[in-house]
């Protein structure tokens, strides 16, 4: 067992750095020119008027580590120079690249592999990651992690909540709708949430913001706090902050619930349904047990394991957060940022959650494996 | 089922938690609480700055002089008048405007130390400094200034001269904020460089280079250790707290010296704290207010305007103002584009405008429509130019004169240019999904009606942004924000700066209204320089460069709670000279 | 009954969806002029100049085109306060929007996008499904036998496309015989390779491709990736908002959920016997595949895409409230919803949408759990 366990544990490595590569490469397709997006944050470049000298422009693509090669290696074309790299005013080099392109031969398509050792922009990326160094966010300039980790404390927040109501409230409303399934009510609380979940999640929320937190529509209604996380301040310590937040953080929290549950419990009763009809089921009713007891007891674990690794599967893509939830709650959290950052080209803090986001699903993959083999003696491919 | 009951119950002591109606008026004072829709990118008066970042510094850092808000005269706030203007035309400074300032005996920074006039030399200096990152409109216009004196011995005192062909020179130097230098340089390196080594750029450069700690300086000025950490001015509040995207907090200065001058609204604190919640979905931000969770909404949109105020639950617990804001909206024509080169091909479109309908539909009522771009609140408007009213027959009788047919009869009117069959057909690029794209929407409708195809695209800030920069458009929505004193109409209107860096975004150039910008700019009798701006927009409304639309309202909804004026300088209000309405 | 409803449902929505231009417009259905009858709701001409030439015959339903501005009743008219008409003017039925376009215009047209997105976007999916799983969960991890010079060659084919494609410009910029030249020397070079690597007795050895193994990590990655993420990437690749881009957005945003489907019915049916008599009678793997499995997985397809095509409709009107990559004369039901946030008192602009949406949905799910029903 322990042979397989670290198997898996010594690949996270490579496949963390492959990741890495990939994402840095994925970085550099991304729109918007560094430069003057460095020039925007100092408040320097403006309303679309300004170019800028070449002098300025080479001395801070300098700084950013624009004029070196991308990577440890390269492989490229005979024409192209393996020096290419150093022009990194845009409009030059695509000039020199349509100069030497007119005057192709044939013989400049051969491959060739060019070595730049250490001295690449990858490599220097990297390393500041290893040192937890994310760089600067070019909207505002605060350090990426600190906005990241802002961020993600709220979201972490309601996200957890949801997850805790999203299933403490589809759980026992598919094992009831299961165990009642001839029942009248059942059907009508099915087609209440069915609306509900029909509904665009922007809509539902919206509405809950009017009724619930204001005197507008129906004054006693007024049961939720406003949205926002509340007035926190920095200095609080982050027990209190917490405090504060969360009975803002219930009702987003709820409609997600609400939302993602109503299709949940339809799901765990779809596979519940399924193991009821398997053999094993109708032989342990025939045994004497209560329905109640074959149901809690045997079926609903069969029919959940499949769902806890989807839990633990899909926890890091939720950090993403919920633009839409956000954006109408007035939450400062992840959905918000990358949302903004998105729109704003703010490429550091893209791809470092982008990065994040990767690593945490690749590592919740394998914890998620793991908690499957242990939790169904069926499979143990160690054994 | 006891779980779940246990669970409810949770949930229930949770609700209780609510925060709704949590008053702060103790005795100390009250607050005021303000929504804006986006966290500031920097407090610093020396950035770019939009709407957000002013309507914040604004209580930090206060300028010399400024225009008061209500009667809108150029008041003195920390210096103790106005100057004169002296001009000089022999000896060192030759050819130039001398100002004498006097700062106040009672102005003081934060650590009780005066105010100085090395910490006006020392604004200046930092702004000319090539590595300290600033506006570049802000930079030229310091360029301006040709010389700085300082006697010793009255450190409340300097002289300053500028140029003598700058227009605006006096306000220049009397309505500027400036800086601490105990707290922006506390190792006083710019002292020890000359003035006049500043008004050389390559001789700067080259001692910056060798002088010790220069470097350091700049990045940290240029760093957000400056721009959101540490913040100090001489204005009534001082930055308290600043949570990112949450909300930011400023308090008032005790025993602030500015509170004796009653007369000065810049100088009054009313306001224990002021507190700006940043609240980014417009809807939410009118539940907060409705609420009671803020106080003050400035910017809100026509419609929304409207509907509060004819809300029978809301309209007796606010107060709501709208008037008239600093800019204009209009509508850029590419001039660049050899259809639009043509005047009467601009000028069908402003017939195929129907900017009454603008108001109508997106406006509160109060706005007003203009012909050229000088706003209505100058004392030099022209009032004698008709609006161009909204006829579909001229226009299209314009374009058949300028010679386009629909010569395929496909719907769209067409012409031989340079050779080629050109369609008429222009895009427009709005920004986003907001107001700019609904004039785009309401022009296409119109336009269609004369054979005149209008495509509109949406396009998020970054490309719009870019788009703009490059003039890769045909129409585009945007407005003009001014100040308080007269314009200088060169940057926007003089075919000097069509060029793709320059401001003059619609590419338009025309002999006759160079002429008459020049002789604005020379002109130091205002009364002269008036009778040439009115001879200015007549020429203007003739060519029709661009489509003029209207000036907005600036829609400001304010809890009656508070007692509070608005004006027409920008943000509108001034939440500083705020009070509590006794009959509370 | 429950049955009619939802089928005389489906067709209602299909109707009006394909309809559209024919039931709402500002243009009439059939006139007549003097080079005979017309039918301008056809024409591609944007702008009906000849309106007056031709003698209206048929007029659409209802006399607004979903972008047409009325500007008398401009800001939010309901339907049932007094409308600004002229003679003859068709009352708005719905109410307005803000701008003065008439809401169940918008309505009608919106369900000829909603119909357009949730097909073109699920038939995307379904391609790329297809694509994606039903070579690996058929031939799972053990059953692809290629030789290791196979595989080779297969890598360095693909490495030397990839190195044509992405020095595609300098390629471009040859006369034609040295393209052709160049192209030749590396399909050389490979034979040439394939024949030494093929001495090796080593490299001769057939290993088993884990082909299912690969495609559902890469399934699983993509799977993990935010969906908010990926949208708005994919939409910044875009440089001209328009309908097509958010189908296609949707359908890569969907494909895994279709691909579990089918991949699961595979696999289940993999084990029925007629499944391995068919291989021991020899017949080649893609004609078991295309002739004999894909006929039996249809089923439980559609009941993926039945309810994948609910969800599309809900994207595009989370979209539509975000603003995200929609072309600016774009109406839909979502974007009719998201304008109702504007204005909460304009309850029009926010019933019919919602309803709207909540039928479609309703019909789709019940058309799901229909053949589920059947399925089982």
């Amino acid at each position: 067992m322990f042979k397989y366990l670290i198997k898996k544990l010594i690949i996270i490595f490579p496949s963390i750095f492959l990741l890495a590569v990939l994402i840095f490469f994925l970085s550099k397709l991304a729109p918007g020119d560094r430069v003057y997006a460095y020039l925007e944050l100092k408040g320097t470049a403006i309303s679309g008027n300004r170019t800028i000298e070449e002098k300025d422009y080479k001395e801070i693509a300098h700084k950013l580590n624009l004029d070196l090669p991308l990577f440890y290696f390269s492989i490229h074309p005979k024409a192209f120079s393996d020096s290419l790299y150093q022009i990194v005013i845009p409009k030059q080099k695509d000039s020199l690249k349509s100069l030497i392109i007119s005057k192709a031969k044939a013989s400049d398509m051969l491959p060739i592999i060019s070595f730049y050792g250490k001295k690449n922009q990858f490599h220097k990326w990297f390393g500041n990651i290893l040192k937890f160094d994310f760089g600067i966010s070019s909207i505002d300039g605060q350090s990426v992690i600190k906005k990241i980790g802002t961020a993600l404390k709220w979201t972490f927040l309601y996200i957890i909540l949801a997850y805790i109501l999203t299933y403490g409230f589809a759980i026992p409303l598919g094992i009831f709708s299961v165990y009642y399934s001839n029942r009248k009510f059942i059907k009508i609380i099915e087609l209440k949430l069915m609306i509900l979940y029909a509904m665009p999640l922007f809509w539902l929320a919206t509405l809950s913001v009017i009724f619930f937190t204001s005197d507008e529509v129906i004054p006693f209604l007024n049961v939720f706090p406003s949205p926002g996380i509340g007035n926190i301040y920095g200095n609080m310590s982050l027990v209190k902050q917490i405090s504060i937040a969360i009975p803002h953080l219930i009702l987003p929290s709820l409609i997600i619930a609400i939302h993602s549950g109503a299709y949940l419990a339809a799901l765990i009763k779809k596979n519940m349904q399924k193991e009821m009809k398997k053999k094993y089921s109708s032989a342990l009713l025939a045994r004497g047990l209560g329905k109640k007891e074959v149901i809690l007891k045997h079926i609903f674990p069969n029919s959940i394991l499949p769902l806890t690794t989807l839990i633990i599967v899909s926890l890091p893509a939720s950090f993403a957060g919920s633009v839409v939830m956000e954006v109408i709650f007035n939450i400062p959290g992840m959905g918000r940022l990358l949302y903004d950052s998105l729109l704003g080209y703010d490429w550091n803090v893209v791809f470092t959650i982008v990065l994040l986001i990767g690593i945490f699903t690749y590592l919740s993959y394998i914890a998620g494996d793991l908690l499957y083999s242990f939790l169904n003696p069926k499979i143990q491919p160690w054994k | 089922m006891k779980k779940y009951s246990f669970f409810l119950i949770i949930l229930f002591i949770a609700f209780s938690c609510t925060d709704k109606h949590t008053e702060n008026t103790d005795s100390s004072g009250f607050s005021v609480k303000i929504g804006l829709k986006r966290e500031p990118r920097a407090l610093c008066p020396i950035k770019r700055n939009g709407n957000i970042e002013r309507q914040i510094n604004q209580y930090i850092f206060i300028q010399a002089a400024d225009y008061d808000p209500f009667n809108l005269h150029n008041i003195p706030v920390f210096i103790e008048k106005i100057p004169d203007e002296i001009s000089i035309d022999t000896g060192k400074f030759a050819n130039t405007y001398k100002y004498d300032l006097t700062f106040r005996k009672e102005a003081k920074w934060d650590d009780g130390s005066d105010i100085t006039a090395y910490d006006q030399l020392f604004f200046i200096k930092m702004i000319l400094n090539p590595m300290v990152e600033v506006h570049p409109a802000i930079k030229n216009l310091y360029k301006k200034v040709k010389g700085i004196e300082i006697d010793d011995s009255n450190p409340k005192k300097i002289s300053i001269y500028t140029e003598k062909n700058y227009m605006l020179s006096k306000e220049l130097v009397t309505n500027m904020e400036i800086f601490p230098e105990y707290f922006y340089d506390p190792g006083k390196i710019l002292r020890k460089i000359d003035f006049e080594t500043f008004l050389n750029e390559e001789k700067l450069s080259t001692i910056l280079d060798t002088l010790k700690g220069s470097k350091e300086f700049a990045e940290k000025i240029n760093s957000a250790y400056f721009m959101r950490e540490h913040i100090s001015g001489q204005g009534p509040y001082y930055l308290a707290n600043w949570e990112t995207n949450n909300f930011i907090k400023l308090k008032r200065k005790d025993n602030y010296w500015g509170k004796k001058f009653t007369n000065i609204p810049y100088l009054e604190n009313n306001p224990k704290e002021l507190i700006f919640k940043i609240i980014a979905d417009k809807t939410t931000a009118i539940t907060e207010l409705k609420n009671g969770n803020i106080d003050i909404l400035q910017g809100i949109s026509g419609n929304d305007f409207l509907q509060m105020k004819n809300d029978s639950v809301f309209k007796n617990k606010f107060v709501f103002q709208n008037p008239l804001s600093m800019q204009f909206y209009y509508v850029i024509l590419n001039n660049r584009n050899p259809i639009l080169k043509d005047k009467r091909v601009r000028k069908a479109i402003a017939y195929l405008t129907d900017v009454d309908f603008l108001i109508k539909t997106f406006g509160t009522g109060g706005e007003k429509r203009i012909t050229s771009p000088v706003h209505p609140s100058k004392p030099y408007y022209n009032s004698d130019l008709n609006p161009i009213e909204f006829n579909i027959v001229k226009a299209k009788s314009l374009l058949k004169q300028s010679g386009w047919n629909d010569s395929d009869n496909n719907g769209i009117l067409d012409k031989i240019i340079n050779g080629t069959k050109t369609e008429l057909k222009l895009t427009f690029i709005a920004k986003g999904n907001g107001l700019g794209k609904n004039i785009g929407l309401i022009m296409q409708e119109n336009a269609q009606k004369a054979g005149i195809f209008i495509d509109v695209l949406s396009k998020n800030n970054k490309e719009f942004r870019n788009i703009l920069k490059n003039r890769k458009f045909d129409m585009l929505p945007s407005f003009i924000s001014e100040d308080l004193a007269d314009v200088d109409p060169y940057w926007d209107w003089h075919s000097d700066n069509t060029g793709l860096r320059g401001s003059n975004i619609s590419g338009f150039s025309n002999d006759k209204i160079d002429d008459i910008i020049e002789k604005i700019r020379n002109t130091r009798d205002i009364k002269v320089r008036r009778k040439l701006y009115t001879r200015f927009q007549s020429l203007i409304y003739e060519e029709q460069p661009v489509i003029f639309l209207y000036v907005p309202t600036n829609n400001i909804i304010i809890n009656n709670k508070f007692r509070a004026k608005t004006s027409i300088k920008r943000p509108g209000y001034f939440a500083n000279t705020f009070e509590l309405n006794k009959n509370q | 009954m429950k049955k009619y409803f939802w089928k005389i449902s489906l067709i209602i929505f299909i109707f009006t969806g394909l309809f559209s231009g024919f039931i709402a417009n500002d243009i009439p259905v059939l006139c007549k002029d003097a080079s005979g009858y017309r039918i301008p709701v056809l024409e591609k001409n944007k702008n009906f100049v000849h309106k007056k030439n031709c003698k209206t015959l048929i007029n659409p339903l209802i006399k607004y085109s979903y972008k047409s501005i009325d500007v008398k009743n401009a800001g939010f008219v309901s339907p049932f306060d007094k409308q600004n008409l002229s003679l003859g003017q068709q009352k708005h039925f719905f109410g307005t929007d803000q701008i003065g376009r008439d809401v169940l215009a918008g309505m009608i047209y919106g369900t000829s996008i909603a119909l357009k997105i949730g097909f073109l976007s699920m038939a995307l999916s379904l391609i790329i499904a297809l694509i994606m799983s039903v070579y690996p969960s058929y031939y799972g991890d053990t059953l692809l036998r290629k030789t290791r010079v196979d595989i080779i060659i297969y890598f360095l084919i693909i490495t030397t496309i990839t190195y044509f494609v992405l020095n595609y410009e300098l390629l471009k910029a040859l006369s034609t015989i040295q393209i052709i030249f160049v192209i030749a020397i590396g399909i050389f070079l490979l034979i040439i390779i394939y024949y030494i690597l093929g001495l090796l007795s080593a490299l001769k050895k057939t290993i088993s491709i884990p082909l299912d193994s690969i495609i559902s990590w890469i399934t699983k990655i993509f799977q993990s990736i935010p969906g908010i993420l990926l949208v708005l990437i994919l939409i910044s690749l875009f440089s001209k908002p328009s309908i097509y881009n958010i189908i296609i957005v949707i359908g890569i945003l969907k494909w895994p959920l279709i691909a579990r489907y089918i991949r699961a019915e595979i696999l289940k049916i993999k084990e029925e016997r007629f499944i391995e008599s068919s291989k021991t009678l020899g017949l080649k793997d893609s004609l078991i595949i295309w002739r004999h499995i894909l006929p039996h997985i249809m089923t439980p397809v559609f009941i993926a895409l039945s309810f994948g095509f609910a969800s599309t409709i809900l994207i595009e009107s989370t979209l539509s409230f975000l603003g995200i990559g929609i072309p600016a004369d774009h109406v839909s039901w979502g974007s009719i919803l998201s304008q109702a946030r504007q204005n909460y008192s304009a309850w029009w602009l926010a019933i019919f949408p919602g309803l709207a949406i909540f039928w479609i949905i309703f019909v789709f799910n019940e058309i799901g759990n229909y053949l589920e029903s059947q399925n089982n």
